[in-house]
């Protein structure tokens, strides 16, 4: 879908200093880091980290009060309503619930063609493109005319990751997007995930309160902690030594790690 | 105050040991709607013992909530349940709605997973939990209102007086799940049942009310049984783990010996999906939860 880039010293992704108060709330507190091409990074906080307000700055969605999000060297302060809209099909998301983030109106293809006709992709190719990309993420043309009502949570999860792929993104902002599946079905959409950034280079931000799902898709890890980013390494490292007293916590507090050694 | 001297029915005849708190035999619910009867819970049995946790464990949909929801008979007429739940010895299935209600609370007491939906959210916390007290041990409204406070202590919370003033709102989800617990706990229950009770916590918070429950445990000799969707949070804090899949309980035995040497292929299924180091990105396996290997109705005991 993109043409592989070759070895740029440029990230994909530059976020230096970003900053977003609510009232006397300080959500996100100069918060720097990059994605690279085709990288997988990780945002692991709890509950009011500000991992999920992170993620909407970086998609665009929401202005930060300080600090710069830079997208493949465009920053995205300077874009104008339609630059923005343009630059979304290259930026796109998978939200955590897929029952309220799909319109129940509309069939599965509706909602696909929806995201394709805002990138103004022509009918017929949107017809094909449909077909080919739930293919992608396994599901078959059939599941094209239902609503989703008429399927599992799983599957809605795909038709949201096949409709964030319509526009070959660069980069796919997740959030929480596998917490709510049961662990047999988070296995297959993780497994898809990587297939996605092995197949065609898609860099993820994969933003999670689960320390182990996080290890196991990321390259690197960023974790955050009432709005600041406290440790940054890779998923190895973050996992195996964490240099921060709360990632140590966050370890320790993961349940079942006996089981890790013998499963 | 026991489920013995509440009522007058001789225990059950029990081979050898002493009673359990907790003895399902045979249990089956179904639901009818429409004229159409859907079977949920598929002959389920399984024994609580004093001070120790059993730990419900299944995905979403295999029943566990429904099994556990089923003991203190919480569905009214839409539910037929079958089958035997015994408490010391005594039947519950077939009392009257008025004796089950002296006994959910009392001697069966139950921690729901959200702990939100599960206070009033126009009443203080002390109110509430003063208000369980007055129903199931008539006490007189200033002494309820300090044993609150107590039990609130007993629950970790370090300014009690404070929660007590508190409506639900003012306190986080951690603080009201132990509120909730002090709730459950109040009456000094034989039984706890607890329904995926840290599900909408923080790991960390998850972590400080299972060692809760834990230590509650431990202290009063209470018997717990729990519904998880984790296997880690079974292999913590589980005496015992029970797996449902599809209704049924399909692998029972000690914690450790059921998760670290599953004998049913959807048991180790289970175990082989979960995210963990050492596993290449992409290479999870997912054999489970549409196996035609699967065979639900094959128990293994272990």
């Amino acid at each position: 879908m993109r043409e592989t880039t070759a070895a740029a010293p440029a990230p994909l992704l530059r976020v230096r200093g970003l900053a977003k108060t609510f009232g006397t709330f300080r959500a996100v507190d100069d918060v720097s880091f990059d994605v690279a091409h085709g990288e997988i990074l990780g945002i692991v906080g709890e509950s009011g980290s500000g991992k999920s307000t992170t993620g909407k700055m970086c998609l665009g969605l929401m202005k930060p009060d300080a600090g710069t999000v830079e997208f493949d060297g465009i920053d995205l302060a300077t874009q104008s309503r339609p630059q923005m809209r343009r630059l979304r099909a290259r930026l796109q998301v998978v939200p955590q619930n897929p029952q309220t983030s799909l319109n129940p109106r509309l069939t599965i293809a509706g909602s696909m063609e929806f995201n394709m006709r805002a990138h103004d992709i022509e009918s017929r190719r949107r017809k094909r493109l449909t077909v080919e990309l739930l293919e992608r993420v396994g599901l078959t043309a059939a599941h094209a005319r239902r609503y989703p009502h008429e399927m599992s949570g799983g599957q809605l999860q795909r038709v949201a990751i096949a409709r964030a792929l319509a526009t070959s993104p660069d980069l796919v902002v997740c959030d929480e997007a596998v917490s709510a599946l049961d662990k047999s079905v988070q296995a297959q959409v993780l497994n898809l995930i990587a297939d996605l950034q092995r197949d065609l280079g898609v860099a993820f931000v994969f933003i999670s309160h689960d320390l182990a799902v996080i290890e196991h898709i990321c390259d690197n890890v960023v974790v955050m902690y009432h709005g600041q980013l406290v440790e940054h390494g890779s998923a190895e490292q973050i996992w195996s030594a964490p240099a921060h007293a709360y990632t140590a916590s966050l370890l320790s507090a993961i349940p079942g790690k006996s089981l890790f050694k013998t499963a | 105050m026991t489920a013995t001297e509440m009522h007058d029915r001789p225990p059950g005849v029990l081979a050898g040991g002493p009673i359990p708190p907790l003895a399902v035999e045979g249990l089956s619910t179904a639901f009818v709607r429409r004229g159409e009867r859907t079977e949920i819970v598929k002959d389920v049995s399984f024994t609580l013992e004093r001070g120790k946790t059993l730990m419900l464990l299944g995905e979403s949909g295999s029943g566990k909530s429904v099994t556990a929801r089923s003991v203190l008979q919480l569905y009214g007429r839409t539910a037929d349940i079958t089958g035997s739940v015994r408490m010391n010895g005594n039947e519950l299935i077939g009392l009257r709605e008025s004796e089950m209600r002296t006994i959910r609370g009392g001697v069966i007491a139950m921690v729901p997973q959200d702990p939100t939906g599960a206070l009033d959210p126009l009443r203080k916390v002390g109110s509430q939990i003063a208000e369980v007290i007055r129903v199931h041990q008539k006490m007189p409204k200033q002494g309820a209102m300090r044993r609150a406070e107590e039990l609130l202590a007993q629950v970790g919370i370090t300014d009690p007086r404070r929660v007590a003033a508190s409506f639900p709102h003012e306190l986080s989800g951690g603080m009201r799940q132990r509120a909730v617990i002090a709730i459950a706990v109040s009456c000094d229950p034989q039984v706890l049942i607890a329904d995926e009770p840290t599900t909408a916590l923080d790991v960390t918070v998850q972590q400080q009310i299972l060692e809760l429950i834990a230590t509650l445990r431990e202290e009063t000799g209470t018997a717990v049984l729990m519904v998880t969707h984790d296997v880690g949070v079974a292999a913590d804090y589980g005496d015992h783990v029970a797996v449902m899949y599809r209704g049924r309980l399909i692998e029972q035995g000690r914690a450790k010996a059921v998760l670290e040497d599953p004998q049913h292929p959807y048991t180790r299924g289970l175990l082989a999906a979960q995210p963990r180091p050492g596993i290449a990105r992409g290479t999870l396996p997912t054999m489970i939860a549409w196996s035609p290997d699967i065979d639900e109705s094959q128990a293994v005991a272990s």
